[in-house]
């Protein structure tokens, strides 16, 4: 807080207190915020910290409006912004600074697998797609390209997040032995990959199980897998929980087992 | 009838997105996940248009949960006609209510008594499938009782959606 509380208390409300303000916890990394939640939010905050309490809402819009054009904001549709966060903004160095490992981090040997530079420099949608599909992923890289054009062409659709979605690539990268996944968005923008798990010779009555992952932000992985569908009396196996993503592969491999890459 | 339970034997209608319809034309399960501060999934009752309670076979089970009784198909044409035409109310509503339903989108059918049941069993978690009628869809409801944190729950909602439950949306 030493911009605010040094420079900018009793100076004009500006950019730079914008986001030291942001970065003072004030909104929630990935929620999804009406234009003037975020407007209130500021001026509370600027006044609580000693800042002019003149200071009116209109005087707030005008440099929020640069931050919500940068990257600190995805835009879902008009009036509503997805509050990305700091730590998000950088998430190609979370893996090094955050204690939970990134999928990436783990159980890589000294050299780093062909598709990593290419992943670290992509910094768009439309760049992990191509990584995707430039190391066997085509399915998931057209998929993706689709679900970024929903989100372009219609109002009710949004984004993946952009983290969630490098996440996701470097995982399914990482895993090749894993068939592609149907891809998806969650209601909350996370990039979703389901799988179906065949049913077993004697269980094929049953029908087919189920494996999903909704990939969070810092490289955990809320996952849910059943061996399939419900029936009395009839055993299975289920697991759901949300874990990093070592950790989270581990816990579901009885299911992954089941679903080779063939 | 406001925030009353539906029956066991009746059904309701979830509009899924594009984006939560796999490449296949299937529901993916996050098309049953709320999103963060909601607390209900919306969907749509279908015998508030007549269609026959308990008799259409969607998602349906008897003598025990699991035990499928068939799909829509499987009914006779009378009964499945009178599903077709419960959904085409559902579309027809949430068109005028602004929704603008997609191509790629699809309608999953679910028996209000199977999702209960699965959930019920499988969780210990007891879901409430309510009527919650709102200006312009006197059809909406909601299912209550889990939250967005729940993949689970979605996953197991999921899979109780056969091919013959899915409808186009358009």
């Amino acid at each position: 807080m030493s911009l605010l509380t040094e420079k900018l208390v009793g100076l004009p409300f500006g950019t730079a207190a914008v986001e030291e303000l942001l970065r003072s916890g004030l909104l929630d990394a990935n929620a999804i915020y009406r234009r003037r939640e975020i407007v209130e939010a500021l001026r509370r905050r600027f006044i609580e910290l000693g800042g002019d309490e003149a200071t009116t809402p209109q005087q707030v819009i005008v440099p929020l409006k640069r931050v919500l054009d940068g990257p600190l904001f995805v835009r879902i549709r008009p009036g509503f912004y997805r509050f990305v966060g700091f730590a998000a903004n950088d998430f190609h160095s979370l893996a090094v600074r955050d204690v939970e490992p990134a999928v990436s981090e783990w159980r890589q040997g000294p050299e780093p697998a062909p598709w990593r530079s290419q992943l670290d420099g992509a910094t768009t949608a439309h760049a992990i797609a191509a990584t995707l599909r430039s190391h066997r992923r085509e399915r998931v890289a057209n998929r993706v390209d689709y679900l970024q054009e929903l989100a372009r062409s219609d109002p009710e659709e949004q984004p993946i997040a952009p983290e969630s979605l490098w996440h996701m690539a470097c995982f399914l990268l990482e895993q090749g032995h894993l068939p592609d996944p149907e891809v998806g968005v969650s209601p909350n923008g996370m990039a979703q990959a389901e799988w179906t798990i065949p049913a077993t010779s004697d269980s094929r009555a049953l029908g087919n199980g189920l494996l999903v992952m909704e990939f969070l932000p810092r490289a955990t992985i809320r996952f849910a897998a059943l061996s399939a569908p419900y029936r009395q009396g009839v055993d299975r196996l289920t697991v759901h929980g949300t874990l990093p993503a070592a950790d989270a592969l581990d816990a579901v491999r009885t299911f992954t087992a089941r679903i080779a890459r063939t | 009838m406001n925030n009353e339970p539906l029956a066991d034997r009746d059904h309701v209608a979830r509009y899924c997105k594009p984006s939560t319809v796999d490449e296949r034309g299937g529901p993916m399960a996050s098309a049953f996940t709320i999103r963060a501060g909601e607390d209900r999934l919306s969907v749509n009752w279908l015998e508030y248009f007549g269609a026959s309670a308990g008799t259409s076979g969607v998602g349906e089970t008897t003598g025990g949960v699991g035990e499928t009784t068939g799909g829509v198909g499987e009914t006779t044409g009378g009964i499945a006609e009178t599903t077709e035409a419960a959904v085409s109310r559902v579309r027809a509503t949430l068109r005028s209510r602004g929704f603008g339903l997609r191509p790629n989108g699809r309608f999953a059918l679910l028996h209000v008594g199977t999702v209960k049941t699965v959930v019920r069993r499988a969780f210990g978690r007891s879901l409430h499938i309510n009527h919650l009628p709102v200006p312009d869809d006197a059809s909406h409801a909601g299912i209550f009782g889990y939250s967005e944190e729940d993949l689970m729950i979605a996953a197991e909602i999921r899979a109780t959606v056969r091919v013959e439950d899915v409808r186009d949306a358009v």
